[in-house]
């Protein structure tokens, strides 16, 4: 609105201003009608030449401050500026210089010494021709003063008449003193007054001097004669003739025109400087103003050129920060226009891309996200590799079943994050045994070995196909199936216990009778020395039935169970309990307790505890046999990680360990270093724990000796969660591991 | 005989005039030689119910004017007869203005200059300029207004000014009158009561 209102002032003053202009170019016309409001229009131009020069200051001072601040648009503006006003300066300064010569040479060419000396001489013979008729008329009314003088006053009129029409005269006056007429004959009509003898005809009579002169009238000229009437008598009255004598209308009529001539050519010969001026003033005026509406113009037009060059500049820069809202004015329907409606329509499909690429990737971001999810809540470990074997990415399974935080090691080589940890060594070189030999596509169960144990993986890798095809990586997905195989075996040795319990168990008593039976019959008939032999027969078989007996008790225990009688146990007690068993004189072994005071009561099978206790410490203790310095530690944890409660029970020993290639297999039924024993104590253990929902561990020390590790949950819902295996029981048994 | 006055006048146009500095330096720039217009005498007689005006005004030409004379241009001259009614509070009204225009011109065939009443249109020669402008300078009887006209009870003023100048050019000379009238004569005003 602002804007639309400058506009129409400024054109509103140009429009004054061009009115001004004609208005002062028709003064030089028409004077009369304009001559007095000349002032007005010329201030009226003044003025518009004043707000001129302070716009285009303002307009200069303007675009000076852009060019210095290179605001877009102030280059072009001032080259166009500067070609406008150039191309306005020029050819208006050569109009205007030859404009001024024209006017000052052509009105110098209008006056010449020739003409003017002509004029004079033309001017000179008029009045010469008229001076001869002059003196003939001066000397024609001084005979008719001759013949008038001493007439009587009455009779003048009658003689007057006469000499008027013999002479030609117009009017023949006589006059008296105080220009009294005393006689009059005229031609004239009645209404015109007469042409007395005027005070300057008076004064010459008076002198003495007759009087002629040639007067210009409407019709033409006359000729004015005057003289004294002679006196008869000394005192009588002067009386003076005045006649007019008219000049012939042809002769008349030239004169006029050699005197209308002379008088214009000196009068404008006169003027002529003046003249030059008022036309070089005009002139003046005039082209200031139009130069100066050019310059204002060129700010004007330059400026409405580049404002939408600036405005598209701004446009692109804020696009080019992101704001892809900005939409430009339309300027106009021209190229402009066009430019400004392409860059508003580029922008309205920049930004439908980036809506549509924000969504494509907030849909990948969201599928990533979730895949992400799904591979952290995976108990298999995916490691994907890129060519170099450097780590893309890797789930928190895979770290847990390798020992590795893969979180840590994304973007490095495979084989720096392997340094130190034996595990992750192993896994490589069997991957890269495949992978070298260009088999990107295998299926292998490998058994990774450190110092508490084995690991058996099941491992699949598949390549990553890259954009053009050839292999990008690898992926590989392994699951720990140590646990599953273990189970496969504790099924496997339940069954086994379960059919020797059954089939063995059965023919023991019929023997063990059999040789009772025997050893009643037959010792007291035989011999002495044959009643020794069978009464030794008889007792190693009674024995060793016994001894098979509890064997096979010990596979039925092992196969079949009671059922559990959870109560809360306070297990610290039980730990105390147990141990004191040990701490007597025939046992050589120094045992320990550090037991966790916070620890409140555990629900558990108070039985099966103690059987697993039992059997720990007395495994520790015959493992000791023998040992130096033997000592046996029992620790109690308690613990509240992952929303999960729990204890520890941790074994240790200073004995010989655990050897490495059994300490995998150390919960299997049989499997025992040592000489004694039924090789059934820790598969219960391990047994028992796992029907708590726990797990035990063996390992051997760093200082020499073995540990077993028994975790437990310490409540029912920590035991219902265990049990299900949900997801934050594998995470504490991750963190545990 | 009612007793004249001298006073100065400032039209509004010549105000605006004066702002004119482009104007006001052109005139300032031009050497303007002496010249006047002297209100000898002026005096109104009331005559038969009409009131007249008799004057003897000197006029007196500067060098551009008579330059310009002797160049046959024509001098126009304008005596101007105003009438005026007094008021107590604001500025006195002017009810009544009488211009009376004469020209001058030498006329170089006959060496005779003639004086032309451009009001009446009567016209004289006269041989020599001083007679000429003794001519023009003498006004006899020259009815001004209506006694009727005049309001009884007020107070009534007549002044009068007479300006000579060149005559007005036609055509790309009117320029001329406006920019250089270093020839342009302005008498003072002369103002008096005009009481019976």
């Amino acid at each position: 609105m602002k804007r639309l209102g400058l506009v129409t002032l400024a054109l509103l003053g140009l429009a004054m201003l061009v009115i001004a202009l004609l208005f002062l170019a028709s003064t030089v016309e028409n004077a009369d009608r304009f001559g007095e409001i000349y002032n007005w229009i010329f201030l009226l131009n003044l003025a518009g030449a004043s707000i001129l020069l302070a716009l285009i200051a303002a307009n200069l001072v303007r675009l000076v401050r852009e060019y210095r601040n290179q605001v877009p648009g102030s280059r072009l503006a001032s080259r166009m500026v500067a070609i406008f006003v150039g191309l306005a300066v020029l050819p208006l300064g050569l109009v205007y210089y030859f404009s001024v010569q024209f006017i000052s040479r052509g009105i110098e060419t209008w006056f010449d010494v020739n003409v003017e000396a002509g004029l004079g001489d033309a001017l000179d013979l008029s009045r010469a021709t008229l001076e001869s008729r002059m003196r003939e008329h001066l000397e024609t009314t001084r005979q008719i003063a001759d013949s008038l003088s001493g007439r009587d006053d009455q009779r003048l009129a009658t003689q007057l008449e006469t000499m008027r029409r013999g002479s030609g005269a117009i009017e023949l006056t006589v006059v008296g003193q105080s220009s009294r007429i005393i006689a009059l004959s005229s031609d004239r009509s009645i209404t015109e007054l007469p042409a007395g003898p005027t005070e300057e005809v008076m004064l010459q009579i008076r002198q003495g001097r007759p009087f002629v002169s040639l007067d210009p009238v409407r019709e033409g000229y006359v000729v004015r004669t005057a003289t004294a009437i002679p006196a008869s008598h000394p005192l009588d009255e002067l009386k003076v003739l005045h006649a007019l004598f008219p000049v012939p209308e042809r002769v008349g009529q030239l004169a006029n025109s050699v005197q209308e001539a002379y008088a214009q050519y000196r009068e404008l010969s006169f003027l002529r400087a003046p003249f030059t001026r008022s036309l070089t003033l005009t002139l003046t005026l005039v082209l200031l103003l139009s130069l100066l509406m050019a310059v204002w113009g060129a700010f004007f037009f330059s400026r409405k050129l580049t404002e939408p060059i600036q405005t598209l500049v701004a446009g692109t820069r804020a696009v080019a920060k992101g704001d892809f809202d900005t939409r430009l004015p339309m300027p106009a329907r021209d190229e402009m226009g066009f430019l400004v409606h392409s860059f508003n329509d580029m922008i309205t499909r920049l930004a439908g891309a980036r809506e549509l690429a924000r969504q494509s990737q907030q849909a990948v971001e969201s599928q990533r996200a979730y895949l992400a999810v799904i591979l952290s809540r995976l108990s298999t470990g995916v490691v994907s590799l890129e060519k170099d074997w450097r780590i893309k990415t890797a789930n928190e399974a895979a770290g847990a079943i390798l020992g590795v935080d893969f979180e840590r090691a994304i973007g490095l080589p495979l084989a720096e994050v392997a340094e130190g940890r034996p595990l992750l060594q192993q896994f490589i070189e069997v991957g890269r045994g495949h992978i070298e030999a260009g088999d990107f596509e295998w299926r292998e169960q490998i058994v990774l070995r450190n110092e508490v144990g084995r690991r058996v993986l099941m491992c699949a890798c598949s390549g990553l196909p890259g954009e053009d095809g050839e292999l990008d990586g690898v992926v590989v997905v392994f699951d720990d199936i140590t646990a599953l195989l273990q189970a496969q075996r504790d099924a496997a040795w339940g069954e086994v216990a379960r059919r020797l319990a059954h089939e063995i168990k059965n023919p023991l008593t019929p023997i063990q009778l059999s040789a009772e039976r025997i050893r009643r019959r037959f010792l007291p008939q035989m011999a002495d020395e044959d009643a020794v032999v069978l009464e030794r027969a008889t007792r190693t078989i009674v024995q060793q039935v016994e001894a098979m007996k509890e064997m096979v008790n010990a596979f039925s225990d092992y196969a079949r169970a009671p059922d559990m009688e959870i109560v809360k146990v306070d297990l610290n007690r039980l730990v105390a309990e147990v141990a004191e068993l040990y701490r007597v004189r025939e046992i050589p072994v120094k045992v320990k307790l550090d037991v966790d005071p916070d620890i409140i009561a555990v629900e558990a099978d108070a039985g099966r505890l103690r059987q697993i206790l039992h059997n720990l410490i007395r495994n520790a203790v015959e493992a000791l046999e023998g040992q130096e310095k033997a000592a046996l530690t029992v620790t109690t944890r308690g613990t509240r990680e992952f929303d999960i409660r729990a204890v520890f029970i941790i074994v240790e020993d200073n004995g010989p360990g655990i050897p490495p290639d059994s300490v995998d297999r150390i919960f299997d039924p049989y499997v025992t270093s040592k000489p004694k024993g039924t090789g059934l104590g820790l598969a219960i253990v391990k047994k028992l724990v796992e029907e708590h929902g726990g797990w035990v561990e063996a390992s051997n020390r760093a200082e020499g000796g073995a540990r077993m590790t028994i975790a437990l949950p310490a409540d029912e819902d920590a035991r219902s969660a265990m049990l299900r295996r949900e997801s934050r029981a594998s995470e504490f048994r991750r963190a545990h591991a | 005989m009612p007793r004249a006055e001298r006073c100065y006048d400032n039209p509004g146009w010549r105000l605006a005039a004066a702002g004119l500095f482009v104007v006001l330096m052109l005139q300032a720039g031009s050497a303007r030689a002496e010249g006047s217009i002297e209100i000898r005498e002026a005096t109104t007689r009331l005559q038969a119910g009409v009131w007249f005006l008799d004057a003897d005004i000197v006029y007196t030409l500067n060098a551009p004017a008579l330059e310009a004379l002797d160049s046959g241009v024509t001098l126009d001259v304008e005596l101007t007869i105003r009438l005026t009614q007094r008021r107590r509070i604001i500025w006195d009204s002017t009810f009544a203005e009488l211009k009376q225009r004469y020209s001058l011109q030498y006329h170089a065939l006959t060496e005779r200059y003639i004086l032309r009443n451009l009001n009446s249109g009567e016209q004289e020669t006269y041989g020599t300029l001083a007679g000429a402008l003794s001519g023009l300078g003498t006004v006899r009887s020259l009815p001004i207004i209506d006694d009727a006209l005049l309001s009884r009870g007020e107070r009534h003023y007549v002044a009068i000014r007479a300006v000579v100048d060149i005559e007005e050019l036609g055509g790309p000379l009117a320029l001329i009158r406006i920019l250089w009238n270093d020839w342009r004569i302005a008498g003072d005003w002369v103002r008096w009561r005009l009481d019976r």
